[in-house]
Parts: structure tokens; C-alpha cells; sequence
């Protein structure tokens, strides 16, 4: 390119550097939006990769009597294995006077674990009378070194000190199983404690188990010889993919790697239409000088250069505030992340890669934008350096006219606002398109976040109806029973058996939990359209989300299998129930300790008064003798929305960046009408047409595309949304998005005020339009 | 103030001409016009201490070359550009001092313009062009709007849109939309500029008609001086002044011009 179109080429940029800027920022924001999910991404699975390895999360538990006793042959197969031997038990916790329920994890006397090792943040490991507490409970009730909690041991409540406090792998994500990943420090919480106190740390006996962790990473033939060496003693086993925290991070940070493909898409797509309105609308400007370059010999190929060039040069004038937008915004939120999560560290590195990707797809944006325009450059005409007509297009009625013929006898002005959203067809449908981009990409965070907080409010409000789950020991059920119906808050109580099982249909196994409610429950609602609304007299119920995994229909033997007794019992399916949160089986008390034989019931639901002082309760209620653990039903469902708050930022944010998107293509749609009209509308203004009122015109012309936009954009986003959560189906757990019916409105409205922000330096232009110089020099 | 009461009725053009001829008012008096451009070094002088005497029903063409001051000339009388200095009155107001919203009121109100290049909005037919003018300054505007287009002799072409339509179609279409607000003051910058000999002689006759039969104070900037032969009042332009002004005591008519 000569020195002189290099000039030409900078002259154009600043005529146009408010329009040109739009287009920079909105390839700024898709490189940044890149950079950061698909940064955020890497360091996430760098931080979580880099923890599991350093803390050697376990690649197989095996789980069961004789577990330990395999240890030796565990060790003897490929990818140089570490193998540790443990117990664990669940019992009562009482800390800071709340009772809650404690897992009690075994660690080696005074030393560290081979496999699942502890990350320490304050303190020692224990020794005898004992414990270091889990982080995310520490952190809750604000536990230090040296002080007392207690357990619910064999004999009774005893007291133990706290040795430190630190963070397992198992529970970066603080589940109580794959069926109860949603737990508050309120109600569960981790301990870990000396394998040589172990059996007397809880009310029930000790669980046996041996973690394998390939320390040469030769992971997946170790996994499958362990498990077939598990499988031929009996033994159930669990890899990495079954444990609750490993699944439900990895699960989070797949999403954020799917949306790190996928927003950055959105946004260069609209970059593509910015760039190339801005660009289409130079040209045309430009036909004539075109023409006299080519007339004079200019070769075709070095205009196509020159105005390419024009699209890469806004394409590079967003790519360095987008690297660095992306790498900064990337490393708030890993920062964030992690620190939601209090993980022992995080991996915040520079990805080279992924910078140069990011500036190489927006400069290829630029470059495919500035493609059409830039050929349609080189192919003028010379014949186009006589042309002294304006650019305007033919003339035809609306399509609104045609098919509403009333609409004829509107004021001549509102038709020709009416025609001139079609005047130029590609820009219009362009623009339509980045108002829809902008407003499904909202639409997309708001669903999410609203399906979010529409299914917890349907688990916590509508379908359970329990204020409190109350956890008793063996057998304390009906005396705790009692005293939870005499107590002056509590509206109603019932007995309920929470009990982890295994579900089988043949082939097909999920392990869950059998919930037990006595007959004219008060406690929960069966959301069902064709089941029963209280538990069958015999059979189970089952939710929707397992009825695909296990294959069943209504009627089908189902075998549960208690883990705890190991006992099996086999019921018909009897109804399927709609719940968005609970993937488990329902089945009536009284029926199943028929079954049993024995009573099964393991706690106590109850309703508080309305005003009843629940923390009051709560304390009263949990000192009672037998009482293992007191469940907040508020209290959890807090922790849920808590745990999705991340959403909530995100959705300001998306708001953000698509209100600042279709503000910018908006704008660079308006300048292009407006310029191309000059002439026209510099008429009208000579002619005495007041400025506002030609505001108003332009103002509705471009409104019009936004309002067709919009109906577009919801339904796109929609569209989107649904495919998203359709992804979200794992566990047995089944969601659909559940969008309340003023979310679109709100969106709809804060695209349509960027849109309304967006005109304002075009009306503005338009109330300036210096009508001497239009009419003199035919161009603004 | 210029008024800013919108018209309701057809002004009786002829008297109002007749009446400001009679008390000795021009339609346009020019005093000590000045207009420049830029500043220091650069500074352009446009137009320099003008007067001129335009009076009522007059055909007045405005000669001179490129860059002499007629079209800056032309924008200062119609309101859309402000003098550096001096006086501009029309119908006895000076214009220079109006508010942008009154010089926009007297636009739309008194003042009719003709472009060289149309200026049509190309979406809009030839009577929807004239009617967006007329809606601006009364009732019945697709009447009248018919009614202009008549006067100019499209009344057949009114549902064409622009691209349909011949060049001197399209500057008849745009005299139509000048004078359907009856504008007592008729500015025309080249308007036979983008036209040939026969369709330019029409277009004139029109502008010509206007005038006489009209009563419409007609100003027409031109660079071709075989159309002062039409007027009845011939102004040179040189340099930002006026060189040399003469009354025609006998205009021939459009259709006799040959250029």
C-alpha cells in the first residue's frame, strides 16, 4: 500500500473514530470475554489439577469389611500406586451449640495420609482426643486451634480438642454424598481424626476403606485394576468421576469452558456486523474518489488491500485492550472462584496460546467483516467518478403498507420511517442481528440464574414443606419424636428414614437415598401429574431424573439396597415425581418397616409456628439427648443460592457487555443512516422541518430494528438457554429452564435503553447538522 | 419575533405583494452583508458588504462564477446559514437576529427552496415528497399537495417514486414541494444545473409562471447567464460583492432561452 493511501487510511480512521472505536470495543469485548473464560478455564483446571496432585486425591475408593486387607494387592498393580488404609463414621457434632451431623474421616497417628492428604491452614495434624476440622465448617463457626467440640461417641457426647484446620480434596466442595452435594456448615460438616480413635469417635461402627492413588498418573489401568480386584471380593468402588466434590467441580468448570467457546462466538459475530456496516458505509461514501482511482489505474487488488486493511486495523485496535481486559477479568474471577471455594492455591498463569487465539480470531473477524465491502471496493466502476447521485435505493411502500393498507394515511413523515428500515435491507437485518446476539446473550445468564433460584424455591417452598430435618442416633427416633411435638414452636412433627441405597433395574445401578414418610405426610408434596399425592401403601416412588437413568417404567421391580444394613428389598415402581433437586426414591414408613421388619425411621421432619423464633428452636431442639443433627430448611436453601451467586455477577456483567454491544452496533447503524441521508434530511430541515422532529424520526426508524430485534433476541436466547441446561443433566438430577415471566421484559428493557443511550450522539449530530455545507457539499 | 402561528389558509399572495409594493417595502432588503468563513490567516470573506432590494413578485437571478457568493447568498436570505454582519429583511423582520427555532419557523413558513441535485427522499413518491412538506404547515396537505404537483404539470406521475422519474420530473417534483406552503420567497440554486435545454426550459417557465402569475418572490442562483434574459432583476456577483445590478423592462420567456 503507497504512503499515500497509508494517509488516506489513518485520515478515514479519525473522520470516522467514534464509529470505528464502536467496532474496536466491540472486538475488545469478544477477545476479552475469550480470554477470560477460556483463561479462567485453564487456571481453574490448573488450580483443581495442581491440588489433586499435590494432595493425591484418591483415583478408587473401595469401600467395605476387608477393604484395607486388599492394600497389598492394590500396590502391586501398574502406575506405581499409593494405597491408604482408613476408616470413616458418621455421628453427632455439636460445635458452638449447634448440632449438626460430622463425617469423621481416619488419618494416620500424627502423620499424613499417602493418599487424600490434608493441606493445613492453621494448627497440627491431631493426635489422641484429637481433631482437625475441615476448612469450610472451621471457617463457619470460626474454629482455632485448641478448642473443644463435641462428638456423639458410643457413650455419649465427649469432648475433643481442635488440633488445626486444613482442606481435603474430597472436600474442596463440602458434599455429604452424590445425593446431598448441597450441604451447609450448619448441617454437615468434616472431621478428620486418629485412626487409632476412630472407633469410638462415632455412635455406629466405623466404615472400612482403602484410597488408590497412581502417584505416575497411569491412572486409568490402575483403575481398572482395582476395581476388578474390588468387584471380585464384593467390594463397590468409586472412582474419581463418582466423588461428589471431583464431579460437581469438574462438572462447574466443563460449563465455564463451554461458555469460553461460546460467548466468544456471540461477541465476534457481532464485531463482523460492526465492522462490516462501518466499513460497507465508507465505501459507498466513497464510490466516487473509488472510481477515480481506478479510472486513473489503480489496481483493483491494492483498493481490496486498502480497505482490508481499514477492517484490521479496527480488529488490532481491540485486540490489545481485549488481551489484556480478557487476562485481567480471567484472573478476578479464578480469584474469586477459588476463593468461594477457600481452595490452598491457584493457578493464575499467562497462557500464550490463548492470547495469541484470541487476537487471531478477532482479527480474522476484522478481516472476514472488511471482506465484502473491500471487494465490493475493488470491483467500482470507474464510470462511478461521474456519479453525482446520492446513495438512496429504490423506492417502494413498506411491507406494513402492503399488507395494512389504513397504514397508508398515516403522516408522510411516520411512512418514510416506515420505508427507510428497509432501505437497506443487509443493514437493517445486520443490526436486528446484533440486537438479537446482544439480548440472547443476557437472556442466557438471566435464565440460568432464574432456573436457579425458581428450583430452589419449588424444593424448599413448594415440595418440601419441613422448617427442619432433625438427625437422631439409632434408635432415639420416637423419644425425640415426642419431645420435638411438645416443644411450644413446633406446628407439626414427623418420623422419616433418610437411608443411602443403591437402586438396580437390571443392568442399570444409581446409588441414592430411600426416604421414608409415614403415611398423610404434612411434610412434603409429590409433584406429579400422574402419581399419587401421599407415598403409595407399597412400591416407591421415583423422581424423573432416575426414571431415565435407570431405564424404569411405572410398574417395574426395582431393587434397593441399603448400604448402611446391606439388606434388599424389591418394590414396583408406583409413580414418578418432578423434582428438580432430588434424585431419589420415596417410599412409605410404616410400609418399609413392615418390610423390614425392624423400625427404620432415622430423624424427625417438623413445621415451626409461623413467628416462631427459629434459632431458638433450633437451640432447644438440638440440645435434646438423642438428637445427632438439626437441618435449617432456609438455612439450605440460602447455601443453594449462595453457591449460584457467581451467576448473579456474571449476568451484571453479561448485561454490561451486550448493553455496551448493541450500543455500539446500534450507534454505527445509526451513523451510517444518518450520513447516507444527509442530503435528504438536510432538506428537510432546510424545508423548516424542526430538528427535534427529525430526531424523532430517526429515533423511531431505529428503534423499529431494535423492537424487531428484540422478539428475535428472546427467542435465540431462549433457544440457548434451554440447549444449556439441557447440558446440565447429570446424577440423575433433571432441570429445565425455568425463566420467570418478567425476566424478558427486564432484558428487553435494558437492551432497549442501551438503544435509547445509543442515539443519543446521533440525535445530537442531527440537531448540528450544519444544512449549508450538506446542501453545498452533499455529505456530512 | 418571527411569527410562529402556522398557516391555516392559502395566503393571498398577490395582494400581500401588491400591498408591500405599495407601501414601499422591498420582500427582501439587504444591508451591509458580510459573511465569512474560518479565521487569522484563513479567513474567507464570502460575502462583502452587500445590499440588495428585492421586492415582491420579482424574478430575480443571481449571476456570477465559482465562489463568487451566490449560493452562500442564497443560504443567508433562506435562514439557513447566519451572516457574519449586517441586516437581512424579509417581510420587514430582520432574519439575521432570529433564534435557530424562529429561522426554522421562518423556513418552514415563508421560504421555499430548489435544490440543484432534487434532494428527493427516494422512499417516497413524487406526492408523498410534496405532502411531508405541506403536513409541516397546515391542514389538507395531500390536496394541496395534489394541487402543487398539477401546478407543475405531474399531476399524473404523483404515485412514482423518484427513481421512476426523469430528471426534470424529479426538479418539478421538487418545486412542487417548495412552493405547496405558498412561500412568499422562492430560492432556487441551479436548478437547471443537472438538466438539459428543453426539460431546463420548463422547469424555468414554471419558476417564471410562479412569479408572475404567483406572485411567489422567486431567486434563482445561477452560473449560466443566458437565463437573466427571463428576469426582471439581474444581479452580478463577484468576489463576494455585487458588481453591477439592472432591471429588465422586457423579459423574454423560458421557452425563448438558448444556451
Amino acid at each position: 500500500m503507497s504512503r499515500v493511501l497509508r494517509a488516506k487510511l489513518r485520515r478515514d480512521v479519525w473522520r470516522q473514530r467514534w464509529q470505528f472505536t464502536a467496532v474496536a470495543i466491540v472486538i475488545a469485548l469478544g477477545v476479552c470475554v475469550f480470554v477470560a473464560a477460556f483463561d479462567a478455564y485453564r487456571n481453574l483446571s490448573g488450580s483443581f489439577d495442581r491440588a489433586y496432585t499435590d494432595q493425591r486425591l484418591p483415583d478408587v475408593v473401595v469401600t467395605g469389611p476387608g477393604a484395607s486387607a486388599l492394600a497389598g494387592q492394590m500396590s502391586a498393580l501398574p502406575g506405581h500406586p499409593a494405597v491408604q488404609a482408613r476408616h470413616e463414621t458418621e455421628t453427632g457434632l455439636r460445635v458452638a451449640g449447634h448440632t449438626l451431623l460430622g463425617r469423621v474421616v481416619g488419618i494416620p497417628d500424627g502423620s499424613q495420609p499417602e493418599v487424600a492428604r490434608l493441606a493445613l491452614r492453621t494448627g497440627r495434624l491431631p493426635g489422641p482426643g484429637q481433631v482437625l476440622v475441615e476448612q469450610h465448617l472451621a471457617d463457619h463457626f470460626h474454629l482455632r486451634p485448641g478448642q473443644s467440640i463435641e462428638l456423639l461417641g458410643p457413650s455419649g457426647w465427649q469432648h475433643v480438642t481442635v488440633s488445626g484446620t486444613g482442606l481435603s480434596t474430597e472436600y474442596f466442595w463440602p458434599a455429604r454424598s452424590a445425593q446431598e452435594v448441597m450441604t451447609t456448615p450448619d448441617y454437615f460438616g468434616v472431621l478428620f481424626a486418629p485412626e487409632s480413635g476412630i472407633s469410638t469417635a462415632g455412635s455406629t461402627p466405623p466404615v472400612e476403606q482403602l484410597a488408590v492413588y497412581a502417584q505416575d498418573r497411569a491412572a486409568a489401568e490402575l483403575v481398572d485394576g482395582t476395581r476388578s480386584i474390588a468387584a471380585a471380593h464384593g467390594l463397590p468402588s468409586a472412582v474419581r468421576a463418582d466423588q461428589p466434590s471431583f464431579h460437581a467441580l469438574d462438572e462447574d468448570v466443563k460449563s465455564i469452558g463451554t461458555f469460553a467457546t461460546l460467548l466468544p462466538c456471540l461477541f465476534l459475530a457481532a464485531a463482523v456486523v460492526g465492522t462490516y456496516v462501518l466499513l460497507s458505509r465508507l465505501v459507498a461514501a466513497q464510490r466516487a474518489v473509488i472510481g477515480t482511482l481506478t479510472a486513473n489505474g489503480l489496481p483493483p487488488s491494492v483498493l481490496r488491500r486498502h480497505y482490508l486493511g481499514y477492517g484490521l486495523a479496527a480488529g488490532a485496535a481491540g485486540v490489545v485492550p481485549g488481551l489484556v481486559g480478557g487476562y485481567l477479568f480471567g484472573d478476578w474471577f479464578t480469584t474469586q472462584y477459588t476463593s468461594a471455594l477457600g481452595l490452598p492455591l491457584h493457578v493464575t498463569q499467562l497462557h500464550p496460546w490463548t492470547l495469541l487465539i484470541g487476537a487471531g480470531a478477532a482479527l480474522a473477524a476484522a478481516a472476514l467483516a472488511a471482506w465484502a465491502p473491500a471487494r465490493a471496493a475493488a470491483a467500482t466502476s470507474p464510470a462511478e467518478a461521474m456519479s453525482t447521485a446520492p446513495a438512496g435505493g429504490r423506492g417502494r411502500r413498506s411491507l406494513l403498507e402492503r399488507v395494512l393498507p389504513p397504514l397508508r394515511g398515516m403522516r408522510t413523515r411516520w411512512r418514510m420511517a416506515a420505508r427507510s428500515i428497509t432501505r437497506n435491507r443487509k443493514r437493517s437485518l445486520l443490526t436486528i442481528g446484533g440486537v438479537a446476539v446482544s439480548l440472547s446473550l443476557v437472556l442466557v445468564f438471566a435464565g440460568l440464574r432464574d432456573t436457579v433460584s425458581t428450583v430452589v424455591d419449588r424444593q424448599f417452598g413448594t415440595i418440601q414443606r419441613q422448617s427442619a430435618e432433625v438427625g437422631t442416633a439409632p434408635g432415639a427416633t420416637p423419644g425425640v419424636l415426642s419431645a420435638v411435638s411438645a416443644d411450644p414452636a413446633v406446628r407439626a412433627a414427623e418420623p422419616y428414614a433418610r437411608l443411602d441405597a443403591g437402586l438396580t433395574n437390571g443392568p442399570h445401578r444409581f446409588d441414592t437415598l430411600l426416604i421414608a414418610l409415614p403415611a398423610g405426610t404434612a411434610m412434603h408434596q409429590f409433584p406429579s401429574a400422574d402419581g399419587p399425592a401421599q407415598p403409595p401403601a407399597s412400591g416407591v416412588l421415583v423422581s424423573q431424573g432416575l426414571k431415565d437413568t435407570l431405564h424404569l417404567g411405572l410398574g417395574d421391580p426395582v431393587t434397593i439396597t441399603l448400604a448402611q444394613s446391606g439388606r434388599s428389598l424389591t418394590e414396583p415402581v408406583a409413580g414418578f415425581v418432578d423434582e428438580p433437586m432430588n434424585a431419589v426414591a420415596y417410599i412409605r414408613l410404616e410400609h418399609l418397616d413392615r418390610t423390614l421388619g425392624a423400625p427404620s425411621a432415622t430423624g424427625v421432619l417438623l413445621q415451626l409456628r409461623t413467628g416462631a423464633d427459629h434459632d431458638a428452636a433450633r437451640q432447644r431442639i438440638s440440645a435434646l439427648p438423642g438428637v445427632q443433627s438439626y437441618q435449617d430448611t432456609n438455612a439450605l436453601a440460602s447455601a443453594m443460592r449462595d453457591a449460584f451467586s457467581l451467576y448473579d455477577t456474571l449476568v451484571g456483567i453479561m448485561l454490561l457487555f451486550a448493553a455496551i454491544m448493541a450500543a455500539a452496533l446500534l450507534f454505527n447503524a445509526m451513523s451510517a443512516n444518518v450520513a447516507e441521508r444527509s442530503v435528504e434530511l438536510g432538506t428537510l430541515r432546510a424545508a423548516g422541518m424542526a430538528p427535534g422532529m427529525l430526531a424523532r424520526l430517526i429515533a423511531v426508524e431505529n428503534l423499529a430494528l431494535v423492537a424487531i430485534g428484540i422478539p428475535v433476541g428472546l427467542s435465540v436466547g431462549t433457544l440457548l438457554a434451554r440447549g444449556l441446561m439441557a447440558t446440565y443433566q447429570t446424577q440423575g438430577y433433571h432441570w429445565s429452564l425455568q425463566m420467570q415471566a418478567l425476566t424478558p421484559v427486564y432484558v428487553a428493557l435494558g437492551i432497549l435503553l442501551a438503544a435509547l443511550i445509543a442515539q443519543t450522539p446521533v440525535l445530537r449530530t442531527l440537531r448540528r447538522i450544519d444544512i449549508a455545507r450538506i446542501v453545498r457539499e452533499r455529505s456530512l | 419575533m418571527w411569527s410562529r402561528t402556522r398557516q391555516t389558509s392559502k395566503p393571498d399572495l398577490a395582494a400581500v405583494a401588491e400591498q408591500a409594493a405599495e407601501s414601499g417595502h422591498p420582500a427582501v432588503r439587504l444591508e451591509s452583508l458580510t459573511k465569512t468563513y474560518g479565521s487569522g490567516a484563513s479567513t474567507v470573506h464570502a460575502l462583502k458588504n452587500v445590499r440588495l432590494e428585492v421586492w415582491p413578485g420579482e424574478f430575480v437571478v443571481l449571476l456570477g462564477p465559482s465562489g463568487s457568493g451566490k449560493t452562500t447568498l442564497l443560504n443567508v436570505v433562506g435562514g439557513i446559514e447566519r451572516p457574519t454582519s449586517g441586516r437581512i429583511e424579509v417581510a420587514g423582520t430582520d432574519i439575521a437576529a432570529l433564534s435557530e427555532a424562529a429561522r426554522t419557523e421562518y423556513r418552514r413558513t415563508r421560504v421555499g427552496f430548489v435544490f440543484q441535485f432534487f434532494n428527493l427522499v427516494p422512499s417516497l413518491t413524487a406526492l408523498e415528497n410534496v405532502e411531508i412538506i405541506a403536513e409541516l404547515t397546515g391542514p389538507d396537505a395531500r390536496a394541496r399537495s395534489r394541487a402543487a404537483l398539477a401546478g407543475v404539470g405531474l399531476a399524473e406521475a404523483a404515485d412514482r417514486f423518484p427513481g421512476q422519474l426523469s430528471g426534470g420530473q424529479q426538479q418539478r417534483v421538487a418545486i412542487a414541494r417548495a412552493i405547496v406552503k405558498e412561500p412568499a420567497l422562492l430560492l432556487c440554486d441551479e436548478p437547471t444545473g443537472s438538466l438539459d435545454l428543453e426539460v431546463g426550459r420548463q422547469v424555468l417557465g414554471v419558476l417564471r409562471a410562479l412569479a408572475r402569475e404567483g406572485h411567489h418572490t422567486v431567486i434563482v442562483v445561477t452560473h449560466n447567464s443566458a437565463i437573466a434574459a427571463m428576469a426582471d432583476h439581474v444581479v452580478w456577483l463577484r468576489s463576494g460583492t455585487i458588481s453591477r445590478q439592472e432591471k429588465v423592462r422586457s423579459p423574454v420567456e423560458a421557452a425563448d432561452l438558448w444556451w
